[in-house]
């Protein structure tokens, strides 16, 4: 169908090109020649095979021969000929099926199920009208399709019982494609309705006259022979270059209905055969609503009385033969008969009770060419003010592309109306993240109307969406534990996109959420159900930290205290699942917090407060020799920690900014505004707020020579480097990394005794030893320039 | 006229109101059920929705119910309900529930009106940030999301069997979400005082009002997501 889909298209495209640019029509042949180099190229007399094209006029005499149909012999057919009206096809045909054998349809096999669906398509439209008139059905009440080979003459006939076409039908639909019978039998439907009916049914699936063309890829000559209720009999032939209509001078054989024979070309002789027609239709058209039929050969072994001459010859004997009973031989006999080919309804128009899960798998299988098993399926029928029977899949493996195509259409859900294929790119019908789940859904509320605009317009498309994606949340939060495992590795993303996008269902997939824990070991997750259950008793919040990995965030300066306390803290190391938590306002009742952001409380008792009160009283004069000097512009605020042990200070985001992670995350962000859009800048320039450790003796220590003297350079020095290396610790980006690099080196020359003064030794340099006085020179400059650095290095701080 | 105006965000402009505070149950709530009742008024079309096209033996009626009546009408007003929260605005110079409210607030119209006459404000945050929704707001969103994930089956019911009888509000809040000493925010109306009426005034006389008082903090909105 997808094939069919873009087939259209191409066609559409090459139409247009064709009809306004007429001048540059060969150009873009090429460019479709070019394209399929490895395809055969095709000349003018398209649809004959190489052989064929060799033809001679013998030749041309023996096909003529070998062409039969039932009850007329070769010089009927002759003069068939003769009298019938040789027609050429509108251009446009030539060309598409020029397109055709070119490039589309490589997959020579499909020819078959365009007919098979063409022929389903006719027996609808029958159905459809004998809903208001009973009478048209008349005494050909069976609606089938019955496929027959015939190899001695190499044909192929598929017979359908369908509406049938008129002569000029016949000519209208099989020699342009411009206008589908499809399209032109629903408007016609429309207008003899009374037009109290205001949905719009702009067509039937199928466009009919664009699939029948693939009969050429494997057959020399087609013909048609149709009856439709309001004319008689007629026959349309062709060889891909004309065609001819003449009535057929057998009269009404068919009572009602179309067969199509092909005369099957030489290499395209496989299609005679009964186990490759048998594989094809069970392929394609295993769903269609309408019993199709294959004309079968079976062996049967039969006894069959010895004929009574063999006994008079042997007079002799004759009164001992006469005391056996009558002989018998055995005989193989090929008996025919026409075997049913898709026995199976639609396997979700079944009772969930009666479908294997064997079935539910080959399903799955046929229809998303998937070699493994899903992982789970669900099978219902909604009720309410739409009825649906769907039946919905994961897969065992993420497709590797889930991400590169997040925002393309996704074609994961076929959609059927009254067991008719519609559509399987109805962009509606799940939101995005859901968009690897596979399946079917089956409505018989929709209108008629398969154009995918309108589709995507109807109202009754929401209420689906809704009651699917309640549906396959229901089926995922159902796995067994090992499943969810395997669901949780490849689909955890997605569960956390639609976190952030799906405000509707936010609560259901939170359930579904999955995060690596500091309760458990590396491997394990946990859930946030899990969580509160261990929650402690006092315990408000959720903790969480999100950063690159584990290990970096098991050592984060942030958890020490929480850790040493015995709180549970999220190890979040996805990129997404910082701006997952974003979106959840809480969970259970329970909110959360980031503990590498202002606002953690951890001991919120009395004696804890007042102790708290004690200590930053004692520490205020470092903490405004900080604010007012060395950090002067470089943070928001500083505080005394309660959630650090072993780390001297680190730098914590306000509530509602961005935390390292963020930071480093949306810097790395591919789609951007060059130089960031205004709000992530704003976001980035926000100010941190340094958290002193009280506990800390280099922090005691500062505090002793600040009260001391407030114009301790040493203590500056140190409070700089402390305050980029809790920038660092804390996972954000140094502004400064020159600076914190010179005064590394600083505070290295001064443990190791190395003067501050001493110079660096010149290295010598040998080849340009007749410039040495310039490069004396060079020497002085680069000091120079260094200098320039620092004191550069320095106005930027201030300006931080 | 270019002069600078910086603005001091004042941190605690009301003792009895915390400006950060983080929306209440009942205010969630009050404007999550006044948004379901606006939207379902603007969704009233009369059209007829038309299911069962049957092919086949059974019946060859239609059935058609009036969108009006429609379960899809609930849910096209319930799948834009919170987005619509997003357009209310903090005014921290009210009190209570009514701090939120549809409109920009006066100072904000005040900052803009300089702004747009070339006076350089500075808030601290870029314009084009200006009109975003505060944090405030986009928490008191996804509170709203979540109410009516949680309560979709009452909302359900209401709009099935209640609609006609009784407001949502009572409903929904006062018998089911909420606890007796929960409810005071409902009957919270909003009335212009004069104080405020006396700003406005002042903002439309003088060009140069620099006295903002109360502006909430205009905080980071950090789930803008980037992906």
């Amino acid at each position: 169908m997808k094939l069919f889909n873009s087939f259209l298209l191409v066609c559409f495209i090459c139409l247009t090109i064709y009809s306004s640019w007429n001048g540059k029509v060969q150009a873009d042949e090429d460019i479709v020649e070019v394209d399929e180099t490895s395809a055969p190229r095709v000349d003018e007399d398209l649809g004959k095979s190489r052989e064929a094209s060799r033809t001679d006029d013998e030749i041309i005499q023996r096909e003529e021969e070998q062409i039969k149909l039932d009850g007329l012999n070769v010089a009927e057919m002759k003069e068939l000929r003769a009298k019938a009206q040789k027609q050429e096809f509108v251009a446009e045909v030539n060309r598409m099926m020029k397109l055709i054998i070119n490039s589309l349809y490589k997959n020579k096999e499909i020819f078959l199920r365009e007919l098979i669906s063409n022929a389903s398509d006719a027996l609808d439209k029958i159905r459809f009208l004998s809903l208001t008139n009973k009478e048209i059905l008349g005494d050909k009440e069976e609606l089938v399709i019955r496929v027959k080979a015939d190899k001695e003459n190499r044909m192929l006939h598929i017979t359908d019982t369908g509406i049938g076409m008129t002569k000029d039908d016949l000519i209208k639909y099989l020699g342009t494609i411009a206008k589908s019978q499809t399209s032109e039998f629903l408007t016609k439907f429309q207008e003899a309705q009374e037009s109290d009916n205001k949905q719009s049914m702009s067509d039937l699936i199928g466009q009919f006259g664009v699939g029948f063309y693939s009969a050429f890829l494997v057959a020399d000559r087609v013909i048609v022979t149709s009856k439709n209720n309001d004319d008689d009999q007629y026959i349309w032939e062709s060889d891909s270059n004309s065609f001819t209509v003449v009535k057929d001078p057998r009269g009404n054989t068919l009572g009602r209905g179309t067969t199509i024979s092909l005369l099957m070309k030489e290499e395209a002789q496989e299609y005679l055969e009964e186990h490759k027609l048998k594989e094809i239709i069970s392929k394609y058209s295993q769903f269609i609503n309408f019993n199709i039929f294959l004309w079968t050969s079976k062996t049967v072994s039969e006894e069959v009385p010895v004929e009574q001459e063999e006994k008079t010859e042997n007079e002799d004997g004759a009164v001992e033969e006469a005391k056996e009973e009558v002989k018998t031989k055995k005989v193989d006999k090929t008996v025919y008969d026409w075997e049913l080919m898709n026995s199976a309804k639609p396997i979700w128009q079944r009772k969930v009770s009666e479908v294997t899960d064997e079935e539910y798998k080959e399903f799955y299988k046929a229809f998303t060419k998937d070699s493994q098993e899903p992982l789970v399926h669900t099978h219902f029928v909604a009720e309410g003010e739409v009825t649906f029977k769907s039946i919905l899949y994961v897969p065992k493996t993420a497709p590797s592309d889930l991400f590169q195509n997040y925002n393309k259409k996704a074609d994961s859900i076929k959609l059927y109306v009254r067991r008719v294929f519609i559509s399987e790119t109805v962009d509606d019908l799940l939101p995005k993240y859901l968009s690897f789940v596979r399946g079917v859904v089956d409505s018989d509320d929709l209108p008629l109307n398969v154009s995918r605009e309108t589709l995507q317009q109807n109202k009754l498309l929401k209420v689906i969406k809704k009651k699917l994606v309640r549906k396959i949340l229901d089926m995922i939060k159902k796995l067994s534990e090992a499943d969810f495992d395997l669901f949780h590795k490849e689909y955890s993303t997605n569960i956390k996109l639609g976190v952030i996008e799906d405000s509707t269902n936010r609560v259901r997939l939170a359930k579904l959420l999955r995060f690596g824990t500091s309760a458990l070991d590396k491997a394990k997750v946990t859930s946030l159900e899990k969580y509160v259950e261990r929650m402690k008793e006092k315990q408000e919040f959720i903790y969480f930290i999100a950063g690159n990995n584990r290990d970096e965030l098991e050592k984060s300066p942030f958890v020490e205290r929480l850790l040493s306390k015995g709180y549970e803290v999220l190890y979040l190391t996805d990129p997404i699942d910082e701006y997952c938590m974003q979106s959840l306002p809480e969970f259970d009742g329970k909110r959360f917090q980031n503990v590498a952001k202002d606002g953690l409380n951890i001991d919120k008792s009395k004696q804890a407060e007042e102790k708290l009160k004690e200590i930053q009283k004692s520490y205020e004069p470092l903490i405004n020799w900080m604010k007012d000097g060395p950090l002067k512009d470089k943070v928001e605020n500083v505080k005394v920690s309660t959630r650090l042990v072993k780390t001297p200070m680190a730098l914590v985001a306000n509530q509602y900014g961005y935390s390292g992670n963020m930071e480093r995350i949306t810097r790395a962000q591919a789609y951007q505004k060059s130089g960031g859009d205004s709000a992530s800048q704003y976001y980035f320039s926000q100010k941190k707020i340094l958290e002193i450790n009280p506990g800390h003796p280099l922090v005691k220590e500062l505090l002793r020579r600040v009260e001391a003297d407030s114009s301790d350079a040493q203590a500056k020095e140190m409070v700089e480097l402390m305050f980029e290396s809790a920038t660092l610790r804390s996972g954000y980006e140094l502004r400064d990394s020159t600076g914190f690099a010179d005064r590394i080196e600083h505070m290295l020359r001064s443990a190791m005794n190395v003067p501050l003064d001493e110079k660096v030794d010149e290295m010598p340099d040998y080849e340009e030893e007749t410039q040495s006085e310039s490069k004396q020179d060079e020497e002085e400059v680069k000091a120079d320039d260094e200098d320039k650095v620092n004191s550069e290095d320095k106005s930027e701080h201030t300006e931080l | 006229m270019n002069f600078l105006l910086i603005l001091f965000l004042v941190v605690k402009p009301f003792s009895f109101d915390d400006p950060n505070r983080l929306p209440t149950k009942c205010e969630t709530c009050k404007y999550l059920t006044n948004e379901i009742s606006e939207s379902l008024m603007k969704h009233n079309s009369p059209e007829l929705i038309e299911t069962g096209y049957n092919f086949d033996e059974r019946s060859t009626k239609k059935k058609a119910k009036k969108y009006r009546d429609s379960e899809i009408r609930l849910i096209e007003v319930m799948e834009e309900v919170c987005e619509q929260i997003l357009q209310y605005n903090v005014h921290a110079e009210r009190s209570g529930s009514l701090r939120y409210s549809k409109g920009e607030s006066q100072t904000m119209g005040t900052l803009k009106g300089l702004r747009d006459r070339g006076v350089k404000v500075e808030l601290g945050i870029p314009y084009d940030l200006w009109d975003t929704p505060s944090a405030e707001i986009t928490q008191l969103k996804k509170y709203c999301d979540q109410m009516v994930e949680q309560y979709e089956e009452e909302i359900e019911d209401w709009y099935k069997k209640e609609r006609d009888n009784i407001t949502l509000t009572e409903f929904l809040c006062e018998k089911r979400i909420l606890k007796e000493n929960e409810k005071s925010c409902l009957s919270e109306k909003f009335v212009e005082n004069k104080e405020e009426k006396k700003d406005k005034e002042k903002v439309k006389k003088t060009k140069s009002d620099k006295n903002k008082r109360d502006e909430p903090k205009k905080e980071a909105k950090t789930d803008k997501s980037d992906l």
